[in-house]
């Protein structure tokens, strides 16, 4: 679509080879299926791209990563999904990592990147909790300094993969003196630690997402704390900063793309679909030069305005779009369930095409994607007061 | 890479001089002139050419600035915000390209310099936008016969650019005075522009542009430019209708409180301030790749952002005048005046689905 410049058009190839050589045939073929895959899954993924420092692509060298500049990064996240590879969304990776790159001491850095980037530990992220969703600073959840360690004692919920991670960045509120976002400190926290317990919530689409994440009196070494004591806040917003460009998820929308395309071909679209489809594929045209123009100020050196909330906004809206029209095509087909084999497989029920079985699981997991990481509301208020001046 | 943020594209000299032009001595109340005030609509079209807008993207050697389609771009988005009326996209974008694919450098020249105003005429009674010639004739005598409806800027055009089928019916692009029409009928559209209908019975040809696919080219190629043009005119509109509207939230007390207390207010406007945002952006990528690749991917993307910048307009000209309140229906406001114009630009040329056909069939 857009041109590349001699250095981004050798980098393509250069995916193009990696991604032909080493993306396993079965692994392939589960996500051009469409399959929610195992932490197994992902963790052998995410080991092969470290071979060449991609599972964390943005990240300095010294670390596992491959210091792309964004455009790279964005490319390689383009040929992934073009190619049918996973897309490496682990919180570890995309937010955490990072995060511990800020903040973290040379000793925390040390022991918690190499696994994150190889693939051997994976995070999950304990920010949301029953009375803190979209005002995260509403958390409750405490942490008592005894000595040398925390106690930490509340409730998580809606964390991802908590069932397949093995540690937790959790926020906890350490002062309650010290208004909404004071008094708030990080901790990484071993999910295998005494007092830690994970309890699933399915999705409406019947596949283990979500979790509640329990801490009664839990032992925390102050080794473990992240940033300084009361610091956390500036954590949190960190972790959901440097990686929100990417919530646009103008990769994720081009995998749609090619989906809707398939699924158009089998259901023999007529011209209203087509017209519909073509609106759909004009708004991600749009919606990645937007993303890119941010990129392009990220290495002009700019700091990101607030105007990139206007992508997240758009993404996901478009992500739940191309859902709800691969749906409509497959008709019938797409309507199937088997709350069993969503639980276990992570597959749909399949009466017709595979795919027409997968949309279904998609098209309800994808209407999270409007409320998660900042509700829609949440971006329209950001950009009303930040950017508009209202 | 000009043009690549908003900042790089509002220092662009030329933007900035089209901006100060439309916003200065154009101002509110010639844009309101009437069409019999010829001396008037002289006196303007005079400033064009002195400023060099008539010749954005004419070569040096006929009196242009040598631009391409990013600073056609950049002058529509000053003229969008400012309400520029006069038929600048006709004339100078359009008609411009087309005397430029055609090799005509004198013309070309006397356009850039104002000294001739010649209007495209493509568009024929019941074919909508059909960019192919329906029942105008050239016949082998170079003498013109059929009638052109709707012509973008003819009402003050002394020249046409008339589309017509000649021998076994290949497309034509023929030169012909006005005043060589049988029948002339001038008038305004609402949003400020003018156009005029025009019937030709045997009226002989200054002469025949292009032929064949060659004629068939040129016009597809000004009508792309034309249509850029317009988005982006409509994404400078865009943002003036979202300034304003901003400032009445701010400002307008009702119940109590000014409107901008009001959540859904705020959040209407900001999903206007979005869509708005990815016209822009698409606006910019058609206008870096205009000229990049085939006569296909040129007609694909264009037609990708004019459709996304109808559709985008078509949301914020309803929702700023429904946040004016009743001063937003009335004549003289001027998000009354961005509402039209958003909604002719839509229409002109083709309304989204039109684009979105003409996006997927390229």
């Amino acid at each position: 679509m857009r041109t590349d410049s001699e250095t981004e058009a050798a980098f393509r190839r250069d995916v193009r080879e990696f991604l032909a050589a080493r993306l396993p045939a079965a692994l392939k073929a589960r996500v051009a299926k469409g399959a929610y895959l195992s932490g197994a899954e992902m963790r052998g993924w995410i080991a092969l791209l470290a071979e060449r420092g991609w599972s964390a692509p943005s990240w300095p060298k010294d670390y596992g990563g491959a210091e792309l500049p964004p455009r790279l990064r964005a490319i390689l996240d383009e040929e992934s999904a073009l190619a049918d590879a996973p897309a490496t969304e682990g919180l570890g990776l995309s937010t955490i990592g990072p995060a511990i790159i800020a903040f973290g001491t040379e000793a925390q850095k040390a022991r918690f990147l190499p696994p994150i980037v190889s693939g051997r530990e994976v995070w999950c992220q304990g920010f949301s909790e029953p009375g803190a969703g979209s005002d995260l600073s509403a958390l409750r959840t405490r942490a008592r300094r005894d000595g040398g360690v925390w106690r930490v004692d509340g409730s998580k919920i809606w964390t991802s993969d908590a069932h397949n991670s093995d540690w937790i960045l959790c926020l906890a509120r350490s002062d309650t003196e010290a208004g909404r976002h004071g008094g708030i400190t990080a901790l990484l926290i071993d999910m295998k630690t005494p007092g830690v317990t994970v309890r699933p919530i399915r999705w409406m689409n019947g596949v283990h997402g979500f979790n509640e994440v329990f801490f009664d009196e839990v032992e925390v070494p102050d080794w473990n704390r992240l940033g300084d004591e009361g610091a956390g806040w500036a954590v949190a917003m960190h972790a959901l900063g440097p990686e929100r460009i990417f919530v646009s998820r103008v990769a994720e929308n081009k995998r749609l793309l090619k989906r809707l395309r398939a699924a158009m071909d089998w259901a023999g679209a007529d011209r209203d679909m087509l017209t519909r489809a073509a609106r759909l594929e004009v708004r991600l045209l749009a919606l990645e030069e937007r993303f890119l123009g941010f990129l392009h100020d990220i290495e002009a050196g700019r700091a990101v305005s607030d105007e990139v909330s206007m992508l997240k906004l758009t993404g996901s809206r478009l992500i739940q779009s191309f859902e709800a029209l691969i749906a409509e095509c497959y008709g019938p087909a797409a309507l199937p369930f088997d709350p069993a084999r969503a639980a276990e497989e992570g597959l749909g029920l399949e009466v017709g095409p595979p795919a027409a079985a997968m949309s279904a699981l998609r098209l309800l997991h994808h209407r999270g994607y409007t409320i998660a990481a900042g509700s829609s509301e949440v971006q329209l208020e950001v950009l009303s007061r930040r950017v508009l001046g209202l | 890479m000009n043009g690549m943020t908003a900042v790089a594209e509002a220092a662009s000299p030329i933007y900035e001089a089209a901006l100060r032009w439309v916003e200065g001595e154009f101002g509110a109340a010639r844009r309101a002139r009437c069409l019999a005030d010829e001396a008037k609509a002289a006196a303007i079209w005079a400033e064009l050419a002195a400023l060099g807008l008539l010749g954005v993207s004419a070569p040096e050697a006929a009196g242009g600035v040598e631009g391409g389609p990013e600073e056609i771009a950049a002058v529509a988005r000053a003229f969008g915000r400012g309400g520029m009326s006069e038929a600048w996209i006709p004339v100078a974008v359009a008609a411009a390209s087309i005397l430029s694919e055609c090799g005509e450098a004198a013309l070309l020249a006397d356009l850039v310099a104002g000294k001739t105003r010649p209007a495209p005429a493509w568009t024929e009674p019941g074919r909508g936008w059909a960019r192919t010639p329906g029942a105008a004739r050239l016949d082998a005598a170079g003498r013109l016969s059929g009638a052109k409806t709707v012509v973008w800027g003819g009402a003050l055009a002394d020249r046409l650019i008339v589309s017509a089928r000649g021998d076994g019916g290949a497309p034509a692009l023929v030169l012909v005075s006005a005043s060589a029409a049988a029948e002339v009928r001038r008038y305004r559209m609402w949003d400020g522009g003018d156009a005029a209908e025009f019937a030709f019975v045997a009226a002989p040809a200054e002469r025949v542009l292009a032929t064949g696919a060659a004629a068939a080219h040129a016009l597809d190629r000004a009508l792309d430019l034309a249509a850029l043009a317009m988005a982006s005119e409509a994404v400078g509109a865009m943002e003036r209708a979202i300034e304003l509207t901003r400032e009445h939230l701010k400002t307008r007390v009702q119940f109590g409180r000014p409107l901008s207390a009001n959540q859904a207010l705020r959040h209407r406007l900001t999903e206007c301030w979005c869509e708005k945002e990815l016209a822009r952006a698409l606006v910019q990528r058609a206008a870096r790749e205009f000229e990049t690749g085939g006569a296909a991917e040129r007609s694909r993307i264009v037609a990708a952002a004019k459709a996304m910048a109808g559709e985008a307009g078509r949301l914020v000209a309803n929702e700023t005048v429904q946040m004016h309140g009743a001063i937003g229906v009335t004549e003289e406001a001027e998000i009354a005046r961005l509402h039209r114009r958003l909604l002719a630009i839509d229409l002109t040329l083709g309304a989204a689905p039109a684009q979105l056909t003409r996006f997927r069939a390229a």
